[in-house]
């Protein structure tokens, strides 16, 4: 398996084509259509998986002890405030 | 003093309580809480900020308008859900005011020049060893996610990386499901064109490996 480049010029002109805020859900499905049918995008879309599961398995950055004790003391010292944010 | 890794952190693995000794401002309840999520949401913090030292800031902000609010926490989703939205709304409060302006142009142009300087930086890679290709893929994915418009990176940390799902990540960004699905094909689009000398090589690798073993 080899491939002369991870870009797809049809799947970046289906992406184009959809609408950011709104887009029309045909052609989002046409989008995943593509993915599942273009032999290009499958393979790189088989490596990019790969490293996105690398990068997401790479470990937890630990907080500092002095960072920890710092907000810690403000957490438990600072009065209670009613901002009305709700969950 | 106390010391917050001495602490039994059993004791507050009811969420209930641990919510219970955070409005009554308990020392342990506070440690706790940052013992649970603190780890997890800082390298969320840096992934949406691209920035570790600006993720810190965001931590700590985050986790002082959550304590702020606890009172009215009604816990109608899970309290890690509602950190995890206090941080996101943190960090894309502190990106849309670093820029004087956001528009998708100025988005576009920003990123058209971290494009010119990773195709700069890329082609000086000869040929790397699998060790060091790994190294690198991950330290290029790191520059690479980081540099991504704001919009995509959301939406490809929050659906990719952390693992929510479509309707999730949708959610917390306030958008249509169908808009993230295209923010996260324009997102792994544009990490496709930008680690493309390693995922070639990444696939050559595979590919004589699996030759080798036949």
């Amino acid at each position: 398996m080899n491939i002369d480049s991870p870009y797809c010029q049809k799947l970046a002109e289906l992406i184009a084509a959809c609408d950011s805020t709104d887009p029309d859900p045909e052609l989002v499905a046409r989008i995943d259509e593509h993915l599942e049918q273009c032999k290009t995008c499958a393979q790189a879309e088989s490596a990019l998986n790969e490293t996105v599961a690398a990068y997401r398995s790479a470990e937890f950055r630990e907080i500092s002890a002095e960072f920890e004790s710092d907000l810690v003391n403000r957490l438990c010292h600072k009065a209670p405030e009613d901002k009305g944010a709700r969950d | 003093m106390e010391k917050p890794w001495e602490i039994d952190l059993s004791i507050y693995d009811d969420e209930r309580e641990l919510l219970s000794g955070l409005r009554r401002r308990d020392r342990m309840a506070c440690t706790c809480l940052l013992k649970f999520y603190a780890p997890r949401l800082l390298r969320l913090a840096g992934q949406l900020m691209g920035d570790p030292d600006e993720a810190e800031d965001v931590l700590q902000e985050a986790f002082i308008r959550a304590c702020d609010r606890i009172d009215s926490f009604r816990g109608e989703s899970g309290l890690g859900t509602w950190l995890h939205r206090i941080v996101i709304n943190t960090a894309l409060m502190r990106l849309r005011a670093r820029r004087a302006v956001v528009t998708d142009d100025i988005e576009r142009i920003i990123h058209d020049e971290a494009d010119q300087s990773w195709q700069s930086l890329s082609s000086t890679s000869v040929e790397p060893s699998r060790e060091l290709l790994d190294a690198e893929l991950l330290d290029a994915m790191n520059g690479a996610v980081s540099h991504l418009p704001e919009s995509l990176r959301t939406a490809f940390v929050l659906r990719d990386v952390e693992g929510l799902t479509t309707r999730e990540a949708a959610g917390v960004l306030g958008i249509s499901e169908s808009a993230l699905k295209v923010r996260l094909h324009r997102a792994r689009l544009e990490l496709r064109q930008k680690l493309a000398p390693y995922l070639q090589e990444s696939t050559r690798s595979a590919s004589e490996h699996e030759r080798g073993d036949a």
